[in-house]
């Protein structure tokens, strides 16, 4: 379990002090999926680089596996994995399969282990067919998903997405959402951090920022109904926006989704 | 006015193996137009819009702006470009030098560049009282982008290129910057890179997709949304409003035309529902 107890953090710079998270309480099980919302600045980022040990809390602790960070421990950067908002901060080889071997060579794992590690992971994101390829000449896309190929490789029993999608297109982030949804399936705790509302839709539970501070922590269905959206970063997808409208006009519709949407009109009308 | 590509090629060759990453490519944007290019994940955009900047020189075809040559001159003060990791453009000491760094750099003066610096965070949602003075390195990563744009809209390009410029921006963030593209196009030509087709497919005059390096296909918008399968084809989902027009369309259920508004298509689907027997 990763827990986060009334964790608060605040960014020196040279123009001052600036609180990034404010009294933050919350806990990520194993096989259980966390969304992370909130408006640009609020702390996501801030919380992902926390929950690895990347950053130490100023007040208040936080716990992988009973470890506490601030004990600098190399465990907790073995238990929780995390990918980058910016992929480019994560990139270090020349060609995309040494890139992915980074990690798990450096975990001193033997040569065939590290063989199907790479391999996997690049088939998991779709990557199969560029392990030549200069890292750097990828598509923003594809560096995104190198990125999540480089922490799969790993194996952490917790991994951390900040933003992983944000320059895939619809299909793609699906098919990212599928690679989620199994890792989740196989016991692994996933914090995905989305400005994507159908992204955190699918969620097991999701905490809000505003401005530093938990706002929300529960199940998704409960998020549209207990917030103002708007204040919060978050506006609706369109297609919860036409089945509002749909149900308004006397169509009922149960559910968000494009299929149940369907599926409801076409048996309104049998 | 136009910004114009014609039968653009391009590879990537400086590592074996070569990637044709543009393969006989024609844009062409008007000042006045917004042209939405899309494409899944590799698929040209970003090398398209690297070659319609005037960055990078064509391998075979032709780059022509108002009826010249395009070239590196032209970067910046005819067009102005923001690159997909937007915040590899930031770099000066702080938000408002690097805002105000484009317009002086092309001559205006000090007092104009600053009040144009001023203007492009209002517009992108960053307060200038609030962010002027921060380093651009201490910005998250949506801020960043907010403050690449608002750098490139300072300079009043006449052709403005963005690619994906409402990535990892939150609801309001992505509206601030839809609204500035959009009154950015009454002076200028648009061209925008973007997987999010809530934000800009409704309001692009033209759309460019392209397959694995090639155009599958180049028209105007509203003949896209009318029949929607090249989408499909490129590899895309459909918008989800759009695919239950479609789904439906395709069940024998619905004969209206799609339209993308989800308010619209719910009322001309409950029309067509109350009717049927
Ligand atoms: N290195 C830094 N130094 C100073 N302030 C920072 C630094 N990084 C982030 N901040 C500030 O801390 C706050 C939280 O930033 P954080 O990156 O956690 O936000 P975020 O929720 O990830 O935003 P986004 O959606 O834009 O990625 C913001 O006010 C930001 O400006
Ligand atoms: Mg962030």
């Amino acid at each position: 379990m990763i827990r986060f107890d009334s964790v608060s953090y605040t960014y020196g710079t040279s123009s001052g002090r600036r609180k990034a998270l404010d009294d933050v309480t919350f806990s990520l099980g194993p096989g259980e999926m966390l969304a992370v919302v909130g408006a640009n600045g609020s702390g996501k980022s801030t919380l992902a680089r926390l929950a690895n040990g990347l950053l130490l809390p100023a007040s208040g602790r936080v716990l992988v596996e009973g470890i506490d960070t601030a004990t600098r421990s190399q465990r907790v950067r073995t238990l929780v994995g995390i990918v980058f908002q910016r992929p480019d901060d994560q990139i270090v080889a020349t060609t995309v399969e040494d890139d992915v071997a980074f990690g798990p060579e450096n975990l001193g794992l033997e040569r065939d282990e590290i063989r199907r590690r790479v391999d996997q992971a690049l088939a998991a994101v779709g990557l199969t067919g560029l392990e030549a390829r200069e890292p750097h000449l990828l598509s923003g896309g594809q560096k995104q998903r190198l990125a999540l190929a480089g922490a799969l490789a790993l194996a952490p029993r917790y991994l951390v997405l900040d933003e992983p999608t944000s320059m895939i297109d619809p299909k793609g982030r699906g098919e990212v959402m599928r690679v989620v949804s199994r890792l989740r399936e196989d016991g692994h705790g996933v914090m995905l951090i989305t400005h994507d509302l159908e992204e955190a839709l699918v969620a097991d539970r999701v905490l809000v920022l505003q401005s530093g501070r938990a706002v929300f922590d529960g199940r998704p269905s409960e998020m549209t109904k207990a917030l103002d959206l708007d204040a919060v970063g978050l506006e609706l997808p369109s297609i919860v926006r036409m089945a509002e409208s749909l149900a308004a006009a006397g169509l009922v519709v149960d559910g968000m989704s494009e299929t149940a949407v369907i599926e409801a009109l076409c048996r309104s009308t049998l | 006015m136009s910004l114009n590509l014609v039968n653009v090629s391009y590879s990537y060759d400086r590592v074996p193996p070569p990637v044709r990453a543009l393969d006989s490519v024609d844009l062409d944007v008007g000042v006045g137009e917004l042209v939405l290019v899309l494409g899944t994940t590799g698929s040209g955009k970003s090398t398209l819009l690297l070659v319609a900047s005037g960055l990078v020189e064509p391998e075979h075809g032709e780059a022509i702006i108002d009826g010249a040559t395009l070239g590196r001159e032209h970067v910046g003060s005819s067009v102005g470009l923001v690159f997909q990791d937007a915040e590899s453009q930031l770099f000066a000491d702080s938000v408002m030098d690097d805002v105000a760094f484009g317009p002086l750099n092309l001559g205006v003066d000090p007092t104009e560049a600053s009040g144009r610096a001023h203007e492009a965070l209002s517009t992108v949602g960053l307060q200038p009282d609030e962010f002027g003075d921060r380093s651009p390195f201490s910005l998250s990563g949506g801020e960043a982008r907010r403050a690449a744009i608002a750098g490139v809209l300072a300079m009043g390009p006449r052709y403005l290129l963005a690619d994906e410029p409402t990535a990892g921006l939150d609801a309001s963030g992505r509206k601030a910057v839809r609204e500035a593209l959009l009154r950015a196009r009454r002076s200028a030509g648009v061209v925008v890179v973007s997987h999010s087709s809530d934000d800009f497919l409704p309001h692009a005059d033209k759309v460019l997709l392209l397959t694995g390096g090639r155009t599958s296909w180049w028209g105007p918008a509203s003949a896209l949304v009318a029949e929607p399968s090249p989408l499909v084809r490129a590899g895309l989902r459909l918008p989800p409003v759009l695919s239950v027009q479609a789904e439906l369309h395709r069940r024998g259920r619905y004969d209206q035309p799609f339209t993308l508004d989800p308010t619209e298509a719910a009322h001309r689907i409950s029309q067509v529902m109350r009717c049927s027997p």
